[in-house]
């Protein structure tokens, strides 16, 4: 009996509906439309509304993955998250019970902008040991909630949003089909994407948490170096892996960091600029959503089609990056 | 001054920034393309993971010309 492989056979979406545009944002701080605009292609984002937490976008998310994928039950719940309802204990078990989804084993996958990518690869490996006929992937975040509002350099970047998938085990042979990952990791870089407390480093000091440290924080030269180089590299190394001429990509599905990495990392590879799908000019870098939402909204648009070869790849806090190729499944994205 | 170098860079700006060619020579000063910040880290990106060169934006920003990037990345290739 052949390894099981992962097939994506379902996908949801979910923004809440309050969009803030450069121009509000340059209302308060010192930027402006145009240079947000041409420095990161971000022209709107999203941000929940007071009360609404990460589970609350995950749920509405996770429902609409279950029904594209018109089933009701899963075997395992993952939600990719950097902003957690609590630090403790995970979001997954709550979104998985709110979905009606009984007593499944539920986890949350902490990797920031890389988490949507590494649940995946963890998903599919829980397939393929026939530890999960079906897995439930949610990346969510409300990354409003850790941004300083005062901050011009994340908080014109960073937007609300969830995107779900729902995975079946199957054949490599079938549309949807995961046929391979690439992931990795550098620690000594940890500094250059980081909310400084709140953690048991902080704590470890005994002295009180200062509040500018609860913020999320970004070098973004250093990133964007990272970025581009990791991305590249291990979206490279996976077309290699799966035997993928560069040139047979349809589509580049990047995390929707910013415009300029995604199409340095495309001219790296040699993806024409016009593959890499787009969607951060009206939802900004929405961390582990980032890559659900942009393939959301390119299957609505008709930007992916069935059988379309699909390359995903993610750089993310850690430092992580991972990348993923599949075979795009007829299905309609809610 | 590397000839081989100089077509490199000069071909990486014709085809990122979509530039003419034939305006583009070792004279031509950074400043006057317009080029801020951002565009130096992506040309340090691009000069590092094509042609192998390790150059930093801060590198490429205390440089005016293309000559003078040109200077820059030979000396590095010598000293590697």
């Amino acid at each position: 009996m052949s390894t099981p492989t992962a097939v994506l056979e379902g996908l949801g979406t979910a923004l809440p509906p309050r969009v803030v545009t450069n121009a509000e944002l340059a209302e308060r701080l010192d930027t402006s439309d145009e240079w947000i605009r041409t420095r990161t292609g971000i022209a709107e984002r999203r941000m929940v509304a007071p009360g609404v937490a990460t589970s609350d976008l995950a749920v509405e998310a996770g429902e609409r993955a279950l029904k594209s994928a018109d089933v009701h039950e899963v075997d395992l719940v993952v939600v990719a998250t950097t902003t957690p309802d609590h630090p403790c204990p995970a979001t997954a078990p709550d979104v998985a019970s709110r979905l009606g989804l009984g007593p499944v084993p539920a986890y949350d996958m902490a990797a920031v902008c890389s988490g949507f990518v590494y649940a995946l690869s963890g998903a599919a490996g829980a397939i393929a040991a026939r530890q999960a006929e079906r897995v439930l992937v949610i990346g969510a975040e409300t990354f409003s909630s850790i941004i300083s509002p005062e901050d011009r350099s994340t908080a014109v970047i960073f937007g609300d949003g969830a995107g779900a998938v729902v995975l079946r085990a199957g054949s490599a042979e079938e549309p949807g089909s995961l046929l391979g990952f690439d992931l990795g990791s550098d620690g000594a870089l940890a500094d250059l994407i980081k909310i400084p407390g709140g953690g048991s480093r902080q704590r470890a000091t005994g002295l009180p948490p200062d509040a500018d440290d609860s913020w999320f924080t970004m070098q973004g030269r250093p990133v964007f170096t990272n970025a581009v180089k990791r991305m590249a590299g291990s979206a490279g190394a996976l077309l290699q892996r799966v035997g993928w001429p560069v040139d047979s990509v349809d589509r580049f599905v990047g995390h929707q960091a910013n415009v300029r990495i995604l199409h340095a990392v495309a001219e790296q590879l040699g993806v024409p600029a016009d593959r890499a799908v787009i969607n951060l000019d009206k939802v900004g870098n929405t961390s582990a959503a980032s890559i659900p939402l942009a393939m959301g909204a390119a299957a609505a648009d008709g930007e992916l089609t069935p059988g379309d070869r699909v390359l995903i790849s993610a750089f993310g806090g850690g430092v992580t990056w991972g990348s993923a190729a599949l075979v795009w499944p007829d299905l309609t994205a809610l | 001054m590397s000839q081989q170098l100089l077509d490199c860079l000069i071909q990486m700006i014709v085809d990122k920034y979509g530039l003419d060619a034939a305006q583009l020579s070792p004279h031509t000063r950074f400043e006057d393309l317009e080029f801020d910040s951002l565009v130096m880290l992506e040309l340090a990106v691009a000069l590092e993971l094509r042609l192998g060169i390790p150059v930093s934006d801060e590198e490429l920003l205390s440089v005016e010309s293309i000559g003078e990037a040109v200077e820059l990345l030979d000396a590095k290739v010598v000293a590697a």
